[in-house]
């Protein structure tokens, strides 16, 4: 294990996943107190047809599903805010649409191989530094909206009317949100993979929500749900010869349920 | 009655005008030709039936919704250039229809009203600490700092709002259906504190209601609204007016209801 811990690779793995743990726990405590959680699912499917199409055309595969997957964010937004289209539907149409587009451009590429099949699953421990300083600029970012715009988000996700009477610019943060998300979502795929971004951006917050007293506390077991599960994940994955995303999702679902526990055993 | 009192108040700066505003939301004109003016210190009270168009036109004025026609000037300038709005208070109708799961302390929600105090800064802590403490007492929840709103009843929550929106001293206060389901025992002693703030603290209070009641205690002007302004003047000439036996007689009734 010790030897382990001392390669390059386990390293950035480890540094990696905790980065995007953290972005992902402090955006998914704000989309689902605004019922936005399964933007996440959504933009995954988006971001797994945006990989699908720069492996088709050979450029950029992460690139492009970057820019695919922040393109869609924003539409989604505009079609909230705008055009009064439910959240759930929109999703519903974007995430399958995404999905069966991403499946015919790879089945046209004839390259449903090794490097799709890494997108689908995950390959936290074929992170490239590259990667690892994206994770970091991506976690940096959050916190630093979160920590500026506290107060802004946290009234926007209790009570937006009333938030938008006192000044708080809702749209500009939503679109924040939105775009963060999406840029979690498609560098979440390279770590855990697109099936599993979703439960990294719901799970961890979840836990923290329905643990804490109050909001602070909340994102706070949410942070640390989050980076337990993901370091915990990976080392137990490591040691014990595991699939590493799915071990990560599963122990983020272990600390939920102690959570509830928790909450029960006190009421 | 306290009535006498409040008309006697001098009329300072002009905080909110509306002049001849018209709004649909499709169709159909919501608001047609509303103008109104609301003075420092005013008390005053929107009455109307159900879908007259008393939350719309609170929406337009606290800039929620944009009027198809007319303007709308909060402290003499253009409603929309407004971009400080410290000196506004707003407690929404069913402001209590908020996810109870969500985890907030009173004192969380309350601090929601403030911009938040540099970290570093202990002294603009204490003072925020203090400003949630007396808001809070005001309306009688001091004893509820550490609460989680979701776990107070719909009546302290709707204290707990109050409290936020009168936290950073505003000037003016918009209250829309404050009362609906409390009991009527307590709807006296909200009505008393409202009027408590208003004079004590110079805050002018816009009520909405569609409970004519109100015009009894505190309130110093009336606008009846029904998709335009059927009335609008002095409490005292109000109690004489048609305006107010047609409210009584329930002619309000004689409006479509539209859901
Ligand atoms: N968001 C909306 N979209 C369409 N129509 C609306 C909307 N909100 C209110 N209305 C309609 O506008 C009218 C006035 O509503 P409202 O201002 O809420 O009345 P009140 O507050 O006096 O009960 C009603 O007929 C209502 O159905
Ligand atoms: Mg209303």
């Amino acid at each position: 294990m010790i030897e382990l811990l001392a390669m390059g690779f386990i390293q950035r793995a480890l540094l990696a996943g905790l980065l995007l743990g953290v972005a992902c726990a402090l955006l998914g405590v704000f989309l689902i107190l605004k019922r936005d959680a399964m933007i996440g699912h959504g933009l995954a499917h988006v971001a797994f047809a945006g990989v699908a199409l720069g492996l088709w055309v050979r450029l950029l595969p992460l690139g492009l599903a970057m820019a695919v997957t922040i393109g869609s964010a924003l539409v989604l937004v505009r079609l909230k805010q705008k055009a009064g289209v439910h959240g759930d539907t929109a999703l519903g149409i974007v995430s399958s649409v995404g999905m069966a587009l991403g499946i015919l451009l790879a089945s046209l590429a004839r390259s449903f191989n090794a490097s799709l099949f890494g997108f689908l699953f995950g390959e936290i421990l074929a992170v490239a530094p590259a990667e690892v300083v994206l994770a970091g600029a991506l976690a940096l970012a959050v916190a630093v909206l979160v920590a500026v715009r506290y107060r802004p988000l946290m009234a926007m996700a209790f009570h937006p009317e009333i938030a938008k009477a006192s000044g708080v610019r809702v749209e500009r943060l939503e679109t924040a949100l939105m775009v963060l998300a999406a840029v979690t979502v498609v560098l979440g795929m390279k770590v855990v993979g697109v099936l599993l971004v979703t439960a990294l951006l719901v799970i961890p917050a979840a836990a923290g929500l329905r643990a804490g007293a109050h909001f602070r506390g909340a994102v706070l077991i949410a942070l640390g749900a989050a980076v337990f599960s993901v370091v915990g994940g990976i080392l137990t994955a490591l040691r014990f010869d595991l699939p590493v995303s799915a071990t990560i999702v599963l122990l983020s679902f272990l600390v939920f349920l102690a959570v509830l526990g928790l909450r029960r055993a006190r009421a | 009655m306290a009535a006498g009192k409040t008309e006697a108040r001098a009329a300072g700066e002009t905080l909110v005008s509306v002049q001849d505003v018209s709004f649909a939301y499709s169709e159909d004109l919501v608001l047609s030709g509303v103008s109104l003016d609301i003075q420092e210190g005013d008390f005053l009270a929107v009455l109307g039936p159900n879908g007259s168009g008393k939350t719309t036109l609170l929406k337009l004025i606290l800039g929620l919704l944009r009027p198809d026609a007319g303007r709308i000037l909060l402290k003499e300038r253009p409603a929309a250039s407004v971009t400080d709005r410290t000196f506004l208070g707003y407690v929404p109708q069913k402001a209590t229809h908020f996810d109870f799961f969500f985890p907030a302390s009173v004192r969380e929600v309350v601090a929601l009203g403030l911009a938040p105090p540099r970290p570093w800064d202990a002294a603009a802590r204490k003072r925020e600490d203090a400003a949630i403490r007396e808001s809070l007492a005001l309306v009688g929840m001091e004893d509820c700092l550490r609460r989680r709103i979701g776990s107070l009843s719909g009546g302290q929550q709707q204290r707990v709002f109050l409290a936020r929106a009168i936290v950073h001293k505003p000037r003016i206060l918009f209250l829309d259906e404050p009362t609906t389901g409390v009991d009527s025992e307590t709807v006296g002693h909200f009505y008393d504190m409202l009027g408590g703030l208003n004079r004590e603290r110079t805050i002018a209070i816009v009520l909405v209601t569609h409970d004519i009641g109100i015009v009894d205690r505190n309130v110093n002007k009336v606008a009846c609204l029904n998709r335009t302004l059927v009335y609008h003047g002095s409490h005292k000439e109000f109690c004489r007016s048609q305006a107010f036996r047609d409210l009584l007689a329930g002619g309000h009734h004689l409006v479509a209801h539209r859901h």
